[in-house]
């Protein structure tokens, strides 16, 4: 990486404690050293200048005092200690790639989120930002046995490829369940989503990838603690010339974890969406669960689609499996229904809701599935 | 709102092979008329033809209805135009509730740019089920999917009452349907009975013709029309079977 991104860094960041000012300068150098992946390459191809401003989300402090709720850098000094400790290490590492590493250099901001050991937050935080620059990070902590429930709707506003992180840290038992569907203006933009989750702890991810741009999602959960469970429900469209590269990844480490994906795409127009599922028993890990299920439907001839489900089992005494299918849809289902009157976009939309929607109706917070809902008939109305 | 088939040939397009050798039919407003004829001589093919069945081709001749053609246009405007087809096979459609599949498709139905209100969907909705003897939660279910044999073929009814076309075809709505169940589809179909509204049924069996007294009965054999009547050729078919016109395709060869 040019020194001159580094001397960029260093202005840029000067307010910020020493150990954020030398980790994003240190990441900004590690980046140079990793391997080219060709969406990453498409990015970062966009971010040799970069806009290294601090987003302004405009809504400051929003703890309470059941939680902490604040901006990230705002965070770095106040709970500099947690933050060194946790930004970018337990979950989405920045030692990983290069993506990751610059994604850490150039941060723009995020939110830090902190619910203390055994505090049951009732209402849903949400994380919303319509954010100007590429890199937006949250950080969310969850103490022991608390429990809450996230919804992180943002937009990147960005013409820029943008990069959304949030990590999600569970301790011991705590209880989160985690809602997003975030949107993008940049022609190819990545979502990473991970988890750490310490023993008995308990993660429901729920996500909807409806926006229209290239999009690279990184979901993946780590089932350190003895006893932790992770459930991720997936929901996905990719249309018109729009490339999706969904990656879910769910790893067992501790005694008697579970982990269960599913995911559910339609593919129509153009569109590429592949869905990539990998769930990984690590030895010594007795008694756990490995589940997962693709369903991918391809709406015509010139929309693709594949799975590509993989179980890595390194231990005898679990329980683990995988379905996956594609389908093209039967001409005679459209047939019927444009017998009927409706025409061909109509009967599609119908059959991609008939698609989803089975997994839609597993989100448990009725108001969230109702929205969930109305964003797929958004979204199909624009396929329209 | 007359149906006219005139010489009409079609070809499966994938084999070429042709199972229409020119078929002629009109079916005049405010009439039902009926297609009786032995398997696999091309009656269904006849009214997929008329409704797009993309598999089907075409070659020569013409469908109109009420004057305007019928064979260049989308399915969903053959539809639009009045045209309803109860299908011997309907599809299953996973994921799609029998409900919102016919909300969508009476608004698909209407006038551009129209909906109906959705007060006077449920009532349509209630009356025609309570006339097809419905349970409510068929509504509620999957379209088509698990329904068995009679249901289906009950669905398709509900889809013409709540669609009510110009000119209802069914392909062999009576098949599988128990005798309570026959009576019942029958009272649907005499429900929509008006000098508007026309239908053409293809049956094996005289016993719908019972209920649903025809104006006209046509035979095909071999892709064509062979034969015409009134409602005593059913009777006469019940006795006599096929064989006099299998005898008289054959002897044209
Ligand atoms: N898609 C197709 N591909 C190949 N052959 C076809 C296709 N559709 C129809 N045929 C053939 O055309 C002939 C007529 O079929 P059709 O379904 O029209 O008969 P039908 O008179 O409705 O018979 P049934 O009384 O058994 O319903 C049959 O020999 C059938 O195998
Ligand atoms: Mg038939």
């Amino acid at each position: 990486m040019p020194t001159d991104l580094v001397s960029q860094i260093k202005a840029a960041a000067h307010n910020q404690p020493a150990w954020l000012q030398k980790k994003r300068q240190l990441a900004a150098q590690l980046a140079a050293n990793f391997p080219d992946n060709a969406f990453e390459q498409a990015i970062l191809d966009h971010w040799q200048s970069v806009d290294l401003t601090e987003a302004d989300d405009g809504q400051g402090d929003c703890s309470t005092n059941d939680y902490v709720d604040l901006p990230l850098f705002t965070a770095s000094a106040k709970y500099s200690e947690l933050l060194q400790e946790n930004l970018m290490e337990k979950a989405i590492s920045w030692q990983d790639s290069r993506l990751n590493a610059l994604h850490m250099a150039l941060l723009n901001g995020g939110r830090f989120v902190y619910v203390p050991d055994g505090k049951v937050v009732k209402d849903p935080i949400e994380l919303k930002v319509t954010c100007q620059q590429s890199n937006y990070h949250n950080l969310v902590i969850v103490g022991a046995n608390a429990q809450v429930t996230i919804v992180e709707q943002q937009t990147g506003a960005s013409p820029v490829p943008t990069f959304f992180g949030t990590e999600l840290l569970l301790g011991d038992g705590a209880v989160v369940n985690y809602y997003q569907s975030n949107h993008f203006t940049a022609q190819n933009n990545w979502q990473a989503t991970r988890a750490y989750q310490a023993a008995d702890s308990q993660l429901n991810v729920y996500t909807a990838f409806f926006d229209g741009h290239d999009l690279y999602t990184d979901t993946f959960t780590s089932l350190d603690g003895d006893g932790s469970q992770a459930d991720v429900k997936t929901v996905a469209i990719s249309n018109g010339h729009q490339r999706s590269e969904v990656h879910t990844r769910i790893d067992n480490h501790g005694l008697h974890t579970n982990g269960m994906i599913q995911q559910n795409g339609v593919a129509l127009d153009h569109g590429v969406l592949n869905f990539h599922a990998v769930g990984k028993i690590y030895h010594g890990s007795h008694q756990s669960n490995s589940n997962q299920e693709s369903r991918l439907l391809t709406l015509n001839k010139a929309s693709r689609g594949e799975t590509d489900p993989v179980l890595l089992i390194e231990d005898n005494d679990v329980d683990a499996g995988h379905a996956a299918s594609i389908g093209k849809v039967d001409a005679d289902q459209l047939y019927y229904l444009q017998s009927r009157g409706l025409t061909l976009q109509q009967a599609q939309i119908l059959l991609t809701k008939g698609f989803l929607l089975p997994v839609i109706n597993k989100f448990p917070d009725s108001a969230l599935r109702a929205r969930t809902q109305k964003e797929l008939l958004d979204r199909l109305e624009v396929a329209e | 709102m007359t149906l006219e088939v005139k010489d009409l040939h079609v070809v499966v397009k994938k084999t070429g092979e042709e199972i229409l050798k020119g078929v002629n039919l009109t079916i005049p407003t405010g009439q039902v008329h009926a297609i009786m004829g032995p398997n696999g001589n091309g009656k269904s093919t006849l009214v997929s033809t008329i409704m797009g069945y993309p598999a089907y081709e075409a070659t020569q001749g013409t469908v109109t209805f009420n004057g305007e053609s019928v064979l260049d246009k989308p399915v969903n405007e053959r539809a639009k135009m009045g045209l309803f087809l109860g299908m011997q096979y309907p599809s299953e459609i996973p994921g799609v509730k029998n409900a919102d599949f016919l909300r969508a498709a009476v608004n698909a139905t209407m006038p551009a740019g129209k909906t109906m209100p959705v007060l006077q969907f449920m009532q349509r909705l209630n009356s025609a089920m309570e006339l097809l003897q419905m349970p409510d939660d068929i509504t509620d279910r999957y379209l088509n999917v698990g329904f068995s044999g009679g249901e289906k073929k009950r669905n398709e009814v509900l889809q013409m009452l709540m669609l009510q076309p110009k000119l209802a075809i069914l392909d062999e709505i009576d098949s599988g349907l128990d005798i309570d169940a026959m009576r019942i589809v029958a009272k649907g179909i005499n429900h929509l009975r008006s000098p508007q509204f026309s239908a053409l049924l293809i049956t094996h069996y005289e016993r719908l013709l019972k209920y649903v007294v025809p104006d006209q009965i046509h035979i095909m054999v071999d892709g064509q029309i062979v034969d015409n009547g009134g409602p005593e050729l059913a009777d006469e078919l019940e006795k006599n079977g096929y064989a006099k016109y299998e005898h008289e395709a054959k002897g044209d060869q």
